[in-house]
């Protein structure tokens, strides 16, 4: 928990910054500026991905099932 | 997956590897899918080609890999003023052949026993997720369900995210669980078990931040346990602990060029876990517009493990205790590199992607004195498009 916290904590830290208005976040909400453009290629790759190495998870990653090949 | 003849099928443990062990549903749930007036379809055609294996590495058996053809349909349909319904399906074909075991060749190096190239199966997945959206957040509850032959788990989660008051920060997080069971296509001459399963559970906490009109960053943490049979039934001699925790973290950024009308995409993942399991994955990718409709996006993947505590280079009868040789718990790095292209309307959308990954001990972070000869080289290709009505 205590590395949770710290990591979360410098992240926060880090990125402290002045407010966005919401006319400015124009290119914020561009397709190609979100954290999953396409979720189905997320979502197929990472199935991939974890089937041939021994790592997996994170924040957006997928799979479904087995699928081990 | 089954095969149909000796020496049978192999491999294709992930379901007790790390693969199956990530929960699909709290995955999909960090997708996010933004509130719609619209509903939207969407569907996506895979090939994934394995390269075949070495035949100076192979002892015994075909040195052919896997072919994979995975379809994908998304239906996303607004209920209501705040909800939206995801339902997300796969319908999977997998042939070829994999790695049955190690043995020492002529030179004391590993060589390969394949199982024939007789592996056909097929894999359903089905996962429904209900989304409900607020003003400052939003909280999804999702079910899944996948089955193969041989191979059965059922899953859910529940995710959350909260913007701050004046939505520059937003937290998100999840938990998720999974029950799986896995029934073995028996072989005359083998000794496998009849039925075993097993259970996992994941969560993650993140936040992100918009630091300026152009730039937006997200911290995050995950942990993940899984509980049971995590051994691999169709490999010669593979003996694993029957409990794993992993924990890591990850870094995104997402950073708008206006004068290039491109946005740079930098994810990094940190994961380690009690198998002794530690990796580094770095990934860039590029999304250029050009002109008004269309959208290229390169991308360029880094990944290193190192291996886990009890991996054998060959197989024996005189190993004791934990072991197993399979090739996704060795030393190694893999590079994988790859390109979209996408046209966008305002009804639809299609998309056009390749990659190729390439796996090699020499790629890993650390020195490989003896790199496992089952390690993969693919191609993926992806035809697909979104219509929304």
């Amino acid at each position: 928990m205590k590395y949770v916290m710290l990591i979360l904590s410098l992240t926060l830290t880090a990125c402290s910054t002045a407010p966005v208005d919401s006319w400015e976040r124009g290119d914020l909400a561009r397709t190609a500026m979100q954290w999953e453009p396409d979720p189905m290629e997320s979502a197929m790759r990472s199935h991939i991905y974890n089937a041939k190495e021994a790592a997996s998870g994170g924040v957006g990653t997928g799979g479904g099932g087995c699928g081990c090949y | 997956m089954t095969s149909s003849s000796k020496p049978s099928r192999s491999t294709r443990l992930a379901a007790l590897t790390g693969a199956a062990l990530t929960l699909p549903a709290i995955a999909q749930l960090a997708h996010g899918n933004t509130p719609t007036a619209k509903t939207e379809f969407g569907y996506r055609y895979s090939q994934y080609q394995e390269d075949d294996a070495d035949k100076d590495k192979v002892f015994v058996g075909s040195p052919e890999r896997y072919e994979v053809k995975n379809h994908q349909f998304r239906l996303a349909t607004p209920v209501g003023d705040d909800k939206v319904l995801t339902i997300d399906a796969d319908y999977e074909t997998v042939s070829g052949a994999s790695a049955y075991g190690t043995a020492a060749g002529p030179d004391g190096k590993p060589m390969l026993i394949m199982s024939g190239a007789s592996i056909d199966d097929t894999r359903k997945d089905l996962l429904a997720s209900l989304r409900t959206s607020r003003e400052d957040g939003s909280l999804t509850f999702a079910l899944g369900y996948s089955t193969e032959k041989d191979y059965e788990a059922f899953n859910g989660a529940v995710a959350f995210e909260k913007l701050s008051a004046d939505r520059i920060t937003t937290w998100s997080g999840g938990v998720g669980f999974s029950s799986d069971t896995i029934e073995p296509v028996q072989t005359d001459g083998i000794n496998r078990i009849d039925s075993d399963d097993k259970w996992s559970a994941n969560g993650f906490l993140a936040v992100a931040k918009v630091l300026s009109p152009l730039w937006q960053v997200q911290g995050g943490v995950f942990a993940a346990l899984w509980d049971g049979y995590l051994s691999d039934p169709y490999k010669a001699r593979d003996i694993r602990p029957d409990q794993r925790q992993a924990f890591g973290f990850t870094g995104r950024s997402r950073y708008y060029l206006k004068s290039l009308q491109a946005a740079l995409h930098t994810d990094y993942r940190f994961y380690n876990d009690d198998w002794g399991i530690e990796s580094h994955t770095l990934e860039f990718s590029w999304h250029q517009s050009l002109g008004d409709h269309f959208r290229i996006v390169p991308m360029v993947r880094y990944y290193s493990q190192s291996q886990a505590d009890f991996y054998v280079e060959t197989d024996s009868v005189l190993n004791t205790g934990n072991q197993s040789s399979d090739y996704r718990l060795s030393p190694f790095g893999a590079l994988s590199w790859g390109a979209s292209l996408i046209l966008e309307q305002p009804d639809y959308r299609i998309t056009l992607r390749g990659e190729q990954y390439e796996s090699d001990g020499d790629l890993a972070l650390k020195n490989v004195d003896v790199e496992n000869p089952a390690l993969v080289n693919y191609t993926l290709v992806t035809v697909g498009f979104d219509y929304r009505f």
